[in-house]
């Protein structure tokens, strides 16, 4: 294991594999830091040219994306008040009182070391987790891969916000849609419509960029202007804040960990880890008087766990192929188009890969770190610049990825029907993450659920691995549900 | 939620269930095999699908998603958004990507936010070339037109 790890790292280290990485730490500091556009956008955005790269060169790259996210979409929460992703609501409620009373770049340090060693104990986790994983998830087989599936399924629940019966609509929706083309069960072709585009069903990329990517431009280009409207002052207190880190770093490792517990599961995720965090500091800390008008460990604790937390969601997603959130769903993708089965075999068959993603996410944080860092002015501009300037890249980028999934005329029509379906589901309230997530588990389990019942019948049921993977799904849900429950409350 | 509201949302339900409806009733006819989970899927769509109906009707408010939260943008301006799309595509499959991404690049830039006439030309060349280069780099390939044949 530890050559293998060895070996990621000098390919990491190989120049063509680390200007990739670095093409994605700057597309993910770019669509961080403009609300609206947001992570997933971004890796949806970059998915189709990873297709015709090296695999750990593409995977780094939307490694790269995921691992700075969370780190530049601080600026906005931070400087103007509006969470640059689900993972940054709770940076805002005391990063933002921190801006204003002057310790803007006190916040903004805080939050991108607090987010780095976060990324690294992310990463960390990952790693250690090989070793006690491996046995366990070598001796998965069928009926507990199909468990795990209904585990990500009903998890969706928690996904869904406020609107849980829409939560499992989108996803059935999701489900439908993933059985359209060649059965992998019969030999026959479902819902083609005697078109053969539909043969091999709806490509990912295209239904993600539809779903994600057109109505979040439509919106912002409707609202016009640029993206933010106030100015962006960064202020003083670099240093400071780094030495608040230092000051805090319990709170840094406390939250990370609980960040990497949060990702591991399937569907909690960004949308409740960082209101977890916050709610879990609040409850802990002693002095509780300064929280919400600009108390700096506010900014750590929620900061720490949403990046530690990528860490955490690549581990259901590369061990088990079941992935926690539309942004993982996306790199599973990307590693299925590559020829790369994620699951338990893994880790006989790509533990190198493996261990190229732990460097990728290890070293992208680093680097998105220090670019924030050393670019936090002009960065924190960019919210500013007239969207009708950054219309023709994002425009042809959208045009040009959607074309690359099957290079067939059909992936422009399929791209604006998804966009369609996309948009009215934003506009009536329905969550898109559990049509995604739906999507990509609907083949893994039709036909786990295929073997499952013709190998072990009814018996399956009564197998401990799945009776085990029930109950941690009934805690989970309860726990989620309970979680979702106290923020609706709060809000 | 005003009366109009409640008929979109409506709408947009009759419309999903329409879509599962039609892929159950397409789904009895497939193999024992691959008949199963489409089934199970959309026949579970079709009760969210009344249960959220049902909701509806009783005047309920309808919960709203985690990544719902940005206001979306007027129907009007989405119905006219998708046709310029629709329009952008039918000449893509006339002419091909670089006419067409150029033409609505100048048609936006210059007519629908107004920017001068040196910033139109730059902006499009600038990302027009950096499609092209960035397309050799990766091997990318760009949708051809009928017409591009004849060029």
């Amino acid at each position: 294991m530890l050559d293998a790890a060895v070996q990621a790292l000098f390919i990491v280290l190989q120049p063509g594999h680390l200007a990739y990485l670095l093409v994605g730490v700057g597309v993910g500091l770019a669509v961080g830091v403009l609300p609206g556009l947001g992570g997933i956008v971004g890796m949806a955005l970059l998915l189709p040219l990873t297709f015709t790269m090296d695999a750990t060169a593409g995977l780094a790259m939307l490694i790269g994306v995921a691992a700075v996210i969370t780190t530049s979409d601080t600026f906005v929460s931070v400087l103007i008040g509006v969470p640059g992703s689900a993972g940054s609501q709770a940076t805002v409620v005391d990063g933002y009182a921190m801006a204003q009373k002057g310790e803007g770049a006190r916040a903004l340090s805080a939050a991108f070391l607090a987010s780095m060693f976060g990324g690294i104990i992310g990463a960390l986790a990952l790693c250690l987790s090989l070793p006690v994983a491996r046995g366990m998830v070598l001796s998965f087989a069928s009926p507990e891969l199909l468990m795990m599936s209904v585990m990500g399924l009903c998890m969706i629940g928690v996904l869904s916000g406020n609107a849980p019966l829409k939560g499992i609509l989108a996803a059935s929706l999701g489900l439908f849609l993933g059985t359209w083309g060649a059965s992998n069960i019969t030999a026959e072709y479902r819902y083609s419509f005697e078109m053969d585009y539909l043969f091999d069903g709806i490509p990912l990329v295209v239904l993600s960029l539809g779903l994600y990517a057109i109505p979040e431009f439509l919106d912002v280009l409707s609202r016009g202007g640029s993206i933010a409207r106030k100015g962006l002052s960064v202020g003083s207190g670099w240093g400071e804040g780094a030495r608040d880190v230092r000051r805090h770093w319990p709170l840094v490792v406390r939250h990370s960990l609980v960040g990497v517990g949060v990702g591991i599961v399937p569907g909690l995720g960004a949308s409740i880890v960082d209101w977890l965090n916050y709610g879990l500091l609040v409850r802990t800390a002693r002095d509780k008087s300064k929280f919400g008008s600009g108390d700096v460990r506010g900014v750590i604790a929620p900061e720490s766990a949403n990046n530690a937390k990528e860490g955490g969601a690549l581990i259901p997603t590369l061990l088990f192929g079941v992935p926690g959130s539309a942004g993982m769903a996306l790199l599973l993708s990307a590693m299925v188009v590559q020829g790369i089965q994620p699951g338990p075999r893994m880790l006989t068959d790509n533990l190198e890969l493996i261990f190229a993603l732990v460097w990728s996410l290890a070293i992208g944080n680093v680097v998105g770190t220090a670019v924030c860092f050393a670019l936090s002015r002009p960065i924190s501009r960019l919210a500013l610049v007239p969207f009708s300037l950054l219309f023709p890249v994002v425009f042809t980028l959208i045009i040009v990825g959607a074309y690359q999934s099957t290079r067939h005329f059909g992936d422009l029509l399929a791209l604006v029907a998804c966009g369609i379906l996309g948009w009215l589901m934003k506009r009536f309230g329905f969550p898109r993450a559990p049509l995604l997530i739906g999507f990509i588990l609907s083949a893994l389990v039709e036909r786990n659920l295929w073997i499952t019942l013709n190998r072990y019948g009814w018996d399956w049921l009564s197998r401990p691995g799945v009776l085990a993977i029930g109950v941690l799904t009934l805690l989970f849900l309860g726990y989620g549900l309970r979680a979702a429950l106290r923020r609706e409350k709060s809000a | 939620m005003t009366k109009r509201e409640r008929l979109y949302h409506f709408a947009f339900l009759a419309l999903i269930a329409a879509v599962l409806g039609y892929g159950l009733v397409t789904a009895l006819d497939f193999f024992p095999g691959g008949r199963f989970f489409p089934v199970t899927a959309t026949a579970i769509g079709l009760v969210c699908c009344a249960a959220l109906g049902l909701h509806l009707l009783w005047g309920a408010e309808s919960g709203a998603a985690l990544d719902a939260s940005t206001q979306p943008a007027e129907f009007s301006y989405a119905v006219l958004f998708f046709c310029a799309f629709g329009l952008y595509i039918a000449v893509v499959y006339a002419t091909g990507f670089f006419p067409a991404t150029a033409l609505a690049l100048l048609v936006f830039l210059r007519l629908y936010t107004r920017v001068g006439l040196v910033m139109t030309v730059c902006v499009t060349g600038a990302t027009l070339g950096g499609t092209y280069l960035f397309g050799i780099l990766l091997n990318i390939s760009w949708p051809r037109g009928v017409l591009s044949s004849l060029v």
